[in-house]
């Protein structure tokens, strides 16, 4: 076997798990082969290196005032917070599911996968980033939407905007799209969408795209306007299967 | 103390290097707050039942913040950020902040394609193994084992341009 391709093996030999049969032939080599050990070491003192330097750099790090700031905002309202303690079935969910957490990081040091299954809190903190704003129940489970607010449908294909949220940092919308949709990323990239308020379109700060067969939901955080405010999305270059006669679409939101 | 105080008298110094480790996971600083923000959350409400005390405690929200680090990449795959993640990083960035950026180490890895970079941080700055890095990003083990192999090279090929003589004393 030629070196180069025990130098290929090196990287999994130093930081993966060889089976055993290869892991013995490595080291029958290195313990002959001069350069081949030579680069083992080289590589193994790289890899050291880099511990190094990452860890000295992650130990001189400061957490940026505002983010701090946001962090206590999101933490002190939310105990105080009524819609908090007028859903009591929802908060003890989230403790049950903590408390799977705690468990398994009791029992063993890799508390990673449970952690990995919690499906709500992603939700729920995302809605704490913006601790002003009025929280349904239906919003704290990020999959489910509720039901739409505004639609419009042609041929076959429907656009459903749900209630949008007005916070201190953004406005979050959501919206889908059902029907006979093109499934694949170059059609969404040509999708367009804008949100204007009173004074124009509204500057977007993030877009999520959640794809499933004959579904795509969006959801897009917009800088803040004032609540109350009349809304209107527009979107353009529909991911359409079957061309439709508009290009266009347009929903209106109500204060 | 309530519970909140011992938790923020915990958390604080500790806040520094979970943005870091975030930013380092995820590569922009706008994320990395997201990120620790979340954590902090999921942490607090997780706090009372917390075993092993302060001791445990640094080690256990890093944790959590990997997790919810791998777990913004896992997403990303059907997120298109509108605005670059940079833009969003200067503004929060402050003159002090910028003095601190002068590692080596970091600027090689940060340059790396996210895909890279991700693989290189858990591994080499959260000690992964392997196995758990291909689990928590949800690709396949030999995915993980070339983009490792292929940063590794790039990367030595950058820093050791760049300062040949400081490897001598590694
Ligand atoms: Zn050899």
């Amino acid at each position: 076997m030629p070196c180069d391709d025990f130098q290929a093996e090196l990287v999994e030999y130093l930081h993966g798990s060889l089976p055993p049969d290869r892991k013995a032939a490595i080291e029958n080599h290195l313990s002959t082969c001069q350069a081949c050990a030579e680069e083992a070491v080289a590589m193994r003192d790289f890899g050291r290196m880099l511990s190094r330097g990452l860890r000295e750099w992650v130990d001189e790090g400061v957490c940026p005032p505002d983010v701090m700031a946001q962090i206590e905002e999101s933490l002190r309202p939310a105990r105080r917070r009524s819609w908090w303690k007028s859903w009591p079935a929802y908060a003890s969910a989230v403790a049950a599911v903590f408390i799977l957490v705690v468990v398994a990081a009791s029992q063993t040091m890799d508390m990673s996968h449970q952690i990995a299954s919690i499906p709500l809190v992603g939700g729920l903190a995302t809605n704490l980033l913006y601790p002003n704003h009025d929280v349904d129940v239906d919003d704290l489970d990020g999959r489910t939407p509720g039901e739409p607010v505004a639609s419009t449908e042609h041929d076959g294909v429907r656009l459903d905007v749900y209630k949008p949220v007005t916070g201190t940092d953004a406005v979050r919308i959501q919206y889908a799209l059902r029907g006979e949709l093109l499934d694949t990323q170059a059609a969404m990239t040509r999708f367009e969408a804008t949100l204007a308020g009173s004074k124009g379109a509204l500057k977007i700060h993030r877009l999520q795209i959640v794809r499933t067969t004959g579904e795509v939901l969006l959801t897009a955080e917009y800088e803040p306007v004032l609540p109350g405010q009349a809304l209107t999305l527009t979107v353009k270059n529909l991911p359409l299967t079957v061309p439709v006669d508009k290009d266009e679409w347009q929903v209106s939101l109500k204060p | 103390m309530t519970s909140e105080d011992r938790f923020f008298a915990l958390f604080k110094p500790e806040a520094g290097r979970l943005y870091r480790t975030a930013w380092a996971i995820l590569g922009n600083e706008a994320d990395a707050g997201d990120a620790v923000q979340e954590t902090t959350i999921r942490a607090y409400r997780a706090f009372d039942q917390l075993k092993g005390g302060a001791v445990a405690f640094p080690a256990w929200i890093r944790r959590i913040l990997v997790n919810t680090c791998t777990q913004i990449i896992r997403k990303r795959t059907r997120v298109i950020p509108v605005e670059r993640p940079e833009d969003l990083s200067e503004e929060r960035m402050t003159p002090d902040m910028q003095l601190s950026l002068d590692g080596d180490v970091w600027d090689a890895v940060r340059e790396l394609d996210e895909r890279y970079r991700a693989v290189v941080v858990l591994r080499f700055l959260n000690d992964m193994q392997l196995e758990d890095i291909a689990t928590a990003l949800d690709i396949p083990l030999g995915t993980v084992k070339s983009r490792l192999h292929t940063a590794l090279k790039v990367l030595r090929t950058k820093l050791q341009a760049e300062n040949g003589e400081r490897r001598g004393a590694v």
